[in-house]
């Protein structure tokens, strides 16, 4: 059975954690037109994971269950 | 990625890696602790997916989170609200209390609707082996059917049985990234009435 979290997933956290180290308030950490344009990626990868799992949950269903979104 | 990888490729994008010219200004906690962290839970909040973790026995609240204690007579249980998804169950029951030997067999995981149209009398039937879990998405309970029954000449210890849940739940806790990258990665274990693991998949 698949976990449904995979390591490949880890990767996607990089963008949250830029932009959230470019919010740090420092004259010389806070960045905010990159953490915005960290966010905006970040965004975008959690969109595609969202769509990479929905498809595999579609595909690798065993049996019925719960909502999966709510 | 192991954590120490997931820091070098945020400290290579930050300009902040160790021998750069300049002294680093996040420190290790900041980004995989205290960003990482917050990212996650941005992850998990916009993906609504899951991890399968049977690791943790019960939620915040004590509720079980991959083991149902049966009772005789009783069959509506508590379920915790992390578990949005049951893959699969499976029963494991004492059939020779004596020499304790144990039986262990997989249950169906289905609606009330699918009971309906699977098995139309399923109602009528009160009590004997259990062999499905119904789930009720509304009041996080979950029904097993038909209710478990005791034996006259049993003692009723001796006869209740464990359901073993592989499920899927929302990461809600907070968790450093170490013991995520761990958990992550981890098989899933099931669980015997002993708390002992019987099997790996």
């Amino acid at each position: 059975m698949a976990l449904t979290f995979r390591e490949e997933y880890h990767e996607n956290l990089i963008p949250g954690i830029l932009a959230e180290a470019y919010m740090k308030d420092d004259g010389e950490t806070k960045r905010l037109d990159l953490a915005a344009a960290n966010e905006k990626k970040f965004e975008a990868k959690i969109e595609s994971a969202k769509e990479d799992l929905t498809h595999r949950m579609q595909v690798n269903r065993g049996v019925k269950s719960r909502l999966a979104f709510r | 990625m192991k954590p120490s990888e997931l820091l070098h490729r945020v400290r290579k994008r930050l300009f902040d890696e160790v021998g750069s010219r300049h002294t680093q200004y996040w420190s290790d906690y900041e980004l995989l602790v205290d960003y990482g962290n917050v990212a996650l839970d941005k992850f998990f909040l916009g993906v609504r997916k899951l991890i399968i973790d049977s690791n943790t026995l019960v939620d915040l609240a004590g509720l079980p989170l991959c083991s149902v204690s049966l009772s005789a007579g009783k069959s509506v249980y508590p379920m915790s609200p992390k578990i949005i998804e049951i893959d699969a169950a499976q029963i494991t029951v004492i059939t020779d209390p004596v020499n304790q030997v144990t039986l262990v067999k997989p249950m169906a995981v289905m609606t009330v609707g699918e009971m309906d149209q699977r098995y139309r009398l399923w109602r009528s039937i009160q009590a004997g082996d259990p062999r499905v879990i119904i789930t009720d998405m509304n009041s996080d309970s979950l029904t097993v059917w038909p209710t478990p029954e005791l034996t006259d000449t049993t003692p009723a210890l001796l006869l209740t049985p464990t359901i073993s849940l592989t499920v899927r739940r929302f990461m809600l806790q907070r968790f450093d990234m170490v013991k995520s990258a761990v958990n992550m990665c981890r098989t899933i274990t099931w669980r015997s009435l002993s708390g002992k693991s019987i099997t790996k998949i």
